[in-house]
C-alpha cells in the first residue's frame, strides 16, 4: 500500500470503490461455478443429509429419493421414487457369539473388537423396496461402524432391514416388522447413536436407548 | 520479365506473364506442379498405403510400451483345457514373447489391440461368423490370452518383465491354411487427452505397422494336452 | 499500489514453476518400515511380512515372469469404511510396478474401523527391481493417481529387499510356492505376524 500521497488525492478505498463492490459478486460467481462438485461429487457419495432424528426409544421417519430400475416393480422402472420407512431402536446390547452364516468370513469376534446386537422395529407401506439398507453404530467421536451394509459384512448377514426368512428385500404385507443385526466395533468403544440409511446422502439418527 | 509491359489485368494476367517469362524447363516444372495441385482433392498427398514393415518370426518389434516377438502360429483342436466355443471348430494360436520396456505398468489387455486376428486363417468371431480378410485391425475379434508358463491369464505386465503368451482365436473347423498373415497394429501415446481429463495412456491406433506371412504349424500332437503345444 | 499486482505476479510465477504432478497434486508421503505401524490419518497400516518366490499358490499356481514379491499388510480404518487400493512397488530406478490379481492375490480391499483387515499384494517384477524396492499404498484405487487418492496421505514402506533374495541366488527365495489368501479380517492377534494390537 503506497503511503499518503497528498491530501487532495482521493483515498485508495474511494478510487477502487467500484472494484471493491464487484469483488463479492465475483467471489459468489466463482463459488456458484464451483458448486457443481458439491452437487455431483460430494452430495451423492457421502452421508450428508440427516432426514430426521429421534431420542432414545423414539421413532425416526426416513424419507429419501432413489432412482428405481424396475427390478422389483417394472411399473416404477426409470423413475425417481421416494422411499419412506419409520424406524425405532428397541435395543442395542453387547453379545458374545456371532450369527451363523455360510457366507461369514469369521466365526468369532476378532481380538480388539466387540460385537453388538441391534434390534429394530420398522414400519413401511407393503412393497416398499428395502435394498441396500444400512444400519450403522456411531460412537461419541463420530466413528461409523457398519457402513456399507450387507455388501461389506464379514459376518455374512443379509440385508439388515428385512426379516430373516423374507423371500425378497421388500416391506412385508404386515406393514410393521422387527429385525436384528450384529455389528462389530472396536473393543471399549460404546455406541451412542444408530444411523439408518439406504445409501448416500440421506440418513436418520436414533439415540441408543 | 521483358514481356511484362504487355500486362493483362488481374491474377490471370499475372500468371500468363509469369508463364511467358519461364523457359522450357520452367514451363515443364510449373506444369507438373499445377498437375499435382489439381490432383489434391483426389488424395495426391495421402501416405502410400500398405507401407507396413516386414514381420518375421523371432524378430523383436517395438510397439507402444512393449517389445513383441512373434514366435509361431499353431492350429490345434485344444490348448490344455481350452477348446473352441463350437466343438466343430479349432483354435488358431499365435505364440509371442512380450516385454514391457517402459517404466510404468502396462495392461496385458493391450496385447489384443497389438496383435489383431491373423488374416487368411479362417478365424471366426464368438458368434461363429467368419471374419472377412478385409476387416481392419480394430474390427477383428479379440483373442483370449494366456501366460504359457502357468496357463493362467495375465492382467498386468510390469516394467522389465518378459512373458511367453498364447493369443487364442476360434478357427473354422474346416480351415486348414498352410500359412496366415500376422499383423501388428500400433499404439499411440496420448500425453494429454481431451480437456486434460484422461492423460498419459496408450491408445490403439488400429493401423497395421508390421505384417508378415507365417507357416501354420500343427500341434506337437493333435491330442495336445499341455499349454505349450 | 504496485504491491498487489507484484504479489499476484509472483504467486502466478511460483505456481507455474512448480511441477503440477510432483508438487501441486502430489500426495503426502509418510515413511515406514516392515513391522511398523504407519499412521495415515484415515487409517493405520502395518506391512507384516515380505516374501519372494517364483511361484504363488492360491486359486491355482501362478508362475512369475520375473519374481513374485508378496507383501502381507494389515489395514484398520480410523473412523469410517474406506476403499484401499492403489498398491505400487517402486524400484530404485523409479520404475513403477503394479500389483496383480493372479492366483489368490488381491489388488484392493475395504478397510473398516471395527477390526484389522489382512491383504496380500503380489507383484511380478524383474529381479533387479528388488534392491531398494519401496511399497506405496494409499486409499482410493487404480494406482497412486487414482480416484480419491491423490492429495491424501500415502504410505511409503521400504521393503528391505536385496539382490540376495532373488530365487536361485545363494540365500535364495522360498523354494516352495508362496501360499496366498484373499483379503479377510484378522481374528487372532499374533497368528498373522501381527505385532501391533
Amino acid at each position: 500500500m503506497s503511503a499518503v500521497t497528498g491530501g487532495h488525492e482521493r483515498g485508495w478505498w474511494r478510487r477502487n470503490g467500484v472494484w471493491l463492490a464487484v469483488l463479492p459478486l465475483a467471489i459468489a460467481a466463482a463459488a456458484v461455478s464451483w458448486s457443481f462438485r458439491l452437487v455431483n461429487l460430494w452430495w451423492p457419495t457421502e452421508l450428508v443429509h440427516e432426514a430426521d432424528s429421534a431420542g432414545a426409544g423414539g421413532t425416526a421417519h426416513y424419507a429419501g429419493e432413489y432412482y428405481d430400475l424396475g427390478f422389483d416393480d417394472p411399473s416404477l422402472a426409470n423413475t425417481w421414487v421416494t422411499r419412506e420407512v419409520d424406524v425405532q431402536v428397541l435395543a442395542v446390547r453387547p453379545v458374545e457369539g456371532l450369527p451363523r452364516s455360510v457366507t461369514a468370513e469369521i466365526d468369532s469376534v476378532p481380538d480388539g473388537s466387540a460385537a453388538w446386537r441391534i434390534d429394530l422395529e420398522l414400519a413401511a407401506a407393503p412393497g416398499t423396496a428395502l435394498g441396500s439398507c444400512q444400519v450403522m453404530l456411531v460412537s461419541s467421536d463420530g466413528t461409523r461402524y457398519g457402513e456399507g451394509g450387507a455388501t461389506n459384512d464379514p459376518l455374512g448377514q443379509g440385508n439388515p432391514c428385512v426379516p430373516e426368512d423374507a423371500p425378497d428385500a421388500l416391506a412385508p404385507d404386515a406393514g410393521t416388522w422387527q429385525t436384528s443385526t450384529v455389528l462389530l466395533t472396536r473393543a471399549g468403544d460404546t455406541p451412542e447413536e444408530v444411523w439408518f440409511s439406504f445409501g448416500s446422502p440421506d440418513y436418520v439418527t436414533l439415540a441408543v436407548p | 520479365m521483358k514481356h511484362a509491359s504487355s500486362a493483362a489485368p488481374g491474377l490471370i494476367g499475372v500468371a500468363r506473364n509469369v508463364f511467358a517469362a519461364l523457359g522450357t524447363t520452367g514451363r515443364v516444372i510449373a506444369g507438373l506442379a499445377a498437375a499435382v495441385l489439381a490432383a489434391t482433392p483426389f488424395g495426391a498427398w495421402n501416405a502410400v498405403a500398405n507401407d507396413a514393415m516386414a514381420l518375421t518370426a523371432d524378430t523383436p518389434v517395438d510397439v507402444g510400451p512393449y517389445t513383441v516377438t512373434i514366435e509361431k502360429v499353431v492350429s490345434a483342436k485344444a490348448l490344455g483345457d481350452v477348446r473352441a466355443l463350437d466343438p466343430e471348430d479349432r483354435l488358431l494360436i499365435v505364440v509371442a514373447q512380450v516385454t514391457n520396456t517402459s517404466d510404468r505398468p502396462a495392461n496385458a489387455q493391450q496385447l489384443t489391440d497389438i496383435v489383431p486376428a491373423p488374416v487368411g486363417g479362417g478365424v471366426v468371431d464368438t458368434g461363429g461368423m467368419p471374419v472377412p480378410d478385409s476387416a481392419g485391425p480394430g474390427e477383428r475379434p479379440a483373442p483370449d490370452r494366456y501366460n504359457i508358463a502357468d496357463a493362467g491369464e495375465l492382467d498386468v505386465i510390469n516394467p522389465g518383465v518378459t512373458y511367453r503368451v498364447a493369443l487364442v482365436w476360434n478357427q473354422a473347423g474346416d480351415a486348414r491354411p498352410a500359412e496366415v498373415r500376422v499383423d501388428l497394429a500400433g499404439l499411440t501415446w496420448i500425453e494429454e487427452g481431451f480437456a486434460g481429463l484422461d492423460d498419459e495412456y496408450w491408445l490403439p491406433a488400429d493401423e497395421v505397422t508390421h505384417s508378415g506371412m507365417f507357416d501354420v504349424e500343427p500341434p506337437r500332437s493333435e491330442a495336445a494336452t499341455g499349454p505349450d503345444a | 499500489m504496485l504491491l498487489a499486482p507484484a504479489a499476484i505476479g509472483a504467486a502466478t510465477w511460483f505456481v507455474t514453476q512448480v511441477p503440477q504432478d510432483t508438487a501441486v497434486d502430489a500426495p503426502f508421503e509418510i515413511g515406514g518400515a516392515v513391522g511398523e505401524t504407519v499412521h495415515l490419518g484415515y487409517a493405520d497400516l502395518v506391512v507384516t511380512d515380505v516374501r519372494v518366490a517364483e511361484q504363488i499358490a492360491g486359486d491355482g499356481v501362478a508362475q512369475a515372469g520375473g519374481v513374485f514379491v508378496v507383501v502381507d499388510a494389515v489395514w484398520q480404518a480410523s473412523d469410517r469404511t474406506i476403499a484401499v487400493g492403489g498398491a505400487e512397488l517402486v524400484d530404485s530406478r523409479e520404475r513403477v510396478h503394479a500389483a496383480t490379481d493372479r492366483s489368490g492375490c488381491a489388488t484392493a480391499t475395504t478397510a473398516v474401523p471395527a477390526y484389522r483387515q489382512r491383504i496380500s499384494y503380489c507383484f511380478d517384477v524383474p529381479p533387479d527391481a528388488l534392491d531398494g524396492a519401496q511399497l506405496r499404498l494409499g486409499r482410493g484405487g487404480d494406482g497412486e493417481e487414482g480416484a480419491f487418492q491423490r492429495r491424501d496421505a500415502v504410505a511409503v514402506v521400504g521393503l528391505g529387499l536385496g539382490l540376495d533374495r532373488v530365487p536361485g541366488e545363494e540365500a535364495g527365495a522360498d523354494a516352495a510356492p508362496i501360499e496366498v489368501h484373499g483379503p479377510a479380517p484378522v481374528v487372532r492377534t499374533g497368528t498373522d505376524g501381527q505385532e501391533d494390537a
